[in-house]
């Protein structure tokens, strides 16, 4: 648990972050969302201290941040960042082993782990371990950069625009990815971007920031259905809504008994995609089947639209 | 292309070792180059002996370069010496820009003939090309690299010596290279003051007009810096291969 209260952060006369709280619950997934220049990467870097707040105070698990050396903290937290800074000098088992190298834990506990994650990340540890970082693809370079941060087995998680250097196909398997690993290793993530769909698709909150200020701090679907008048709403984008939330809800729940003709659609994919589907074949009704192929009923398009209405 | 200059460089290498080992070998070549019967092959003294006291200087002065450069290029670069660089600037320049020649006229009255006066212009002579160098690698590693050396939890000096300095280190390298260098020619000046060297056999050429001493002389500093500089060519160039970039 994170509590940030009334943080500022001043650079000469500016202020970059302004009286700021905020507070994350462990094992969820908050997204700092907000223009360049809203000090949402300041915020975050004064969370593991590479920023010393000017007034105000964090606790990570009620114990104030000031009161452990800086150094100290940072090893105790996960750090990824835009670009990922993997040393280019050091291999890739010797990248993630960093922190635990600073922990100077004993080199059979580091090994085992390094390959441990290695295989979490779909990295052969016989073909990756001993490879440079410039030899890898980007998407296996930001799996090795979280890979890294998540060796010393931290609870809290700090990524800053993690998967802006990547093109979209890889990145929105990248993102899925992050949270089939949160939810399965429970850590805390604060994850730093500029992309509010980004910021819908990862937080379990989503805290919309503008010239150092917090402007709304809710759920995806309330941030959605009701942003805070002025920059929220045009963060959120009027036109496209409807369609972010739709992609909040799987058809699972929105799937009502009856039939339908045609090929029928996972129960798993988001509403978005199911209206996608209901629009290129031009069908007013599909069936829906669960994982292991059964048939749990139809999904419509009127009901679809009631679901969309909702929000606008 | 790789296969010529192999042959080259053992071209070189055999031409050096022939002058140094085998003087007498290049008598028929040097000898229409005398007047009145003045011997062609330089006589007061073993070519190797003067050969190793050369490169001896230029080593050690070399090395008190290179100390004092990355020293001061780390310092300049760390918060707290960052209000140091321009003084250090100044200064390594002020050193480059000072002739040698001045620098022995300067020194010579104060610490006498001999080595020192020439190790004290090698020094400052060589102390601009390292210093430049290291501030250069340190300013070049990228600032991801650096935020995260940062985010890991690394100390100022763990952050130094194993993320700066290895990534800085080619760049450090070449600078070594270009001091060394320009060291070896230079350091031929230290004769002057009477410190042992090569520079002894161009000077007895010039003093009297015997141009076969003056080419031998040349030659030989000529052969050293060629071949020094390659094999220094050749360790930086596996310095930059494990700093991780990808040279061709």
């Amino acid at each position: 648990m994170i509590e940030i209260d009334a943080v500022s952060r001043y650079f000469g006369d500016n202020a970059a972050v302004e009286d700021l709280s905020l507070s994350v619950a462990r094992g969820t997934i908050v997204t700092l969302v907000g223009t360049s220049g809203s000090g949402k990467s300041t915020l975050l870097r004064m969370i593991n201290r590479l920023i010393e707040p000017s007034k105000g105070s964090i606790l990570i698990d009620g114990r104030d941040t000031r009161t452990v050396p800086g150094e100290k903290l940072r090893r105790g937290i996960g750090y990824v960042i835009q670009g990922y800074g993997l040393f280019p000098h050091w291999t890739v088992a010797r990248n993630i082993a960093t922190v635990p190298n600073l922990l100077n834990w004993d080199a059979r506990r580091t090994e085992r782990r390094v390959n441990e994650l290695l295989a979490l990340f779909e990295l052969d540890p016989n073909l990756h371990a001993s490879k440079f970082p410039h030899e890898l693809s980007g998407g296996q370079q930001q799996r090795v950069g979280v890979a890294r941060a998540l060796a010393a087995e931290p609870s809290l998680l700090l990524m800053d625009e993690p998967f802006g250097a990547l093109d979209p196909i890889i990145r929105a398997k990248a993102q899925e990815d992050l949270l089939t690993l949160q939810r399965r290793l429970g850590v805390t993530i604060v994850l730093v971007t500029h992309d509010m769909e980004e910021a819908i698709a990862l937080g379990d909150r989503i805290a919309v920031m503008d010239r150092g200020r917090l402007l709304q701090y809710a759920s995806p679907a309330e941030v959605l259905a009701r942003p805070a008048p002025g920059f929220v709403q045009r963060l959120v984008g009027d036109r496209e809504r409807p369609f972010r939330l739709l992609s909040l809800t799987k058809v699972a729940e929105c799937a009502e008994p009856g039939e339908a003709a045609g090929e029928p659609i996972s129960d798993q994919v988001s509403l978005r995609e199911a209206l996608s589907d209901l629009l290129a074949r031009g069908a007013e009704a599909l069936p829906v089947a669960a994982a292991d192929g059964s048939s749990i009923g139809r999904i419509t398009l009127s009901a679809l639209l009631a679901r969309a209405r909702l929000a606008a | 292309m790789r296969w010529a200059a192999l042959v080259a460089r053992f071209a070189a290498l055999g031409l050096l070792l022939a002058l140094l080992l085998a003087p007498d070998l290049f008598k028929p070549v040097l000898e229409p180059l005398t007047e009145n019967g003045a011997p062609p092959i330089y006589n007061e003294g073993s070519l190797l002996d003067l050969t190793l006291d050369h490169l001896a200087l230029v080593a050690a002065s070399s090395l008190i370069a290179a100390i004092f450069g990355v020293v001061m290029g780390v310092f300049v670069t760390r918060p707290a010496g960052a209000e140091f660089l321009p003084l250090s600037r100044t200064i390594v320049n002020i050193g480059q820009t000072f002739p040698p020649v001045a620098v022995l006229a300067l020194a010579v009255p104060a610490v006498g003939f001999g080595v020192e006066p020439t190790m004290i212009a090698l020094v400052l002579y060589g102390l601009l090309p390292i210093f430049e160098n290291t501030l250069t690698g340190l300013k070049q590693v990228p600032a991801a690299t650096l935020e995260a050396a940062d985010g890991m939890g690394m100390s100022g000096l763990r952050r130094l010596i194993s993320v700066e300095l290895p990534l800085a280190l080619p760049v450090i390298l070449a600078g070594l290279r270009l001091s060394v260098v320009i060291n070896l020619g230079t350091a031929t000046i230290g004769s002057t003051v009477a410190a042992k060297g090569l520079g002894e056999v161009i000077i007895a050429g010039l003093v009297s007009s015997n141009t076969a001493f003056v080419l031998q002389g040349g030659v030989i500093v000529a052969l050293l810096a060629v071949l020094i500089y390659d094999a220094l060519g050749f360790i930086e160039r596996g310095a930059a291969r494990r700093a991780g970039r990808s040279t061709p």
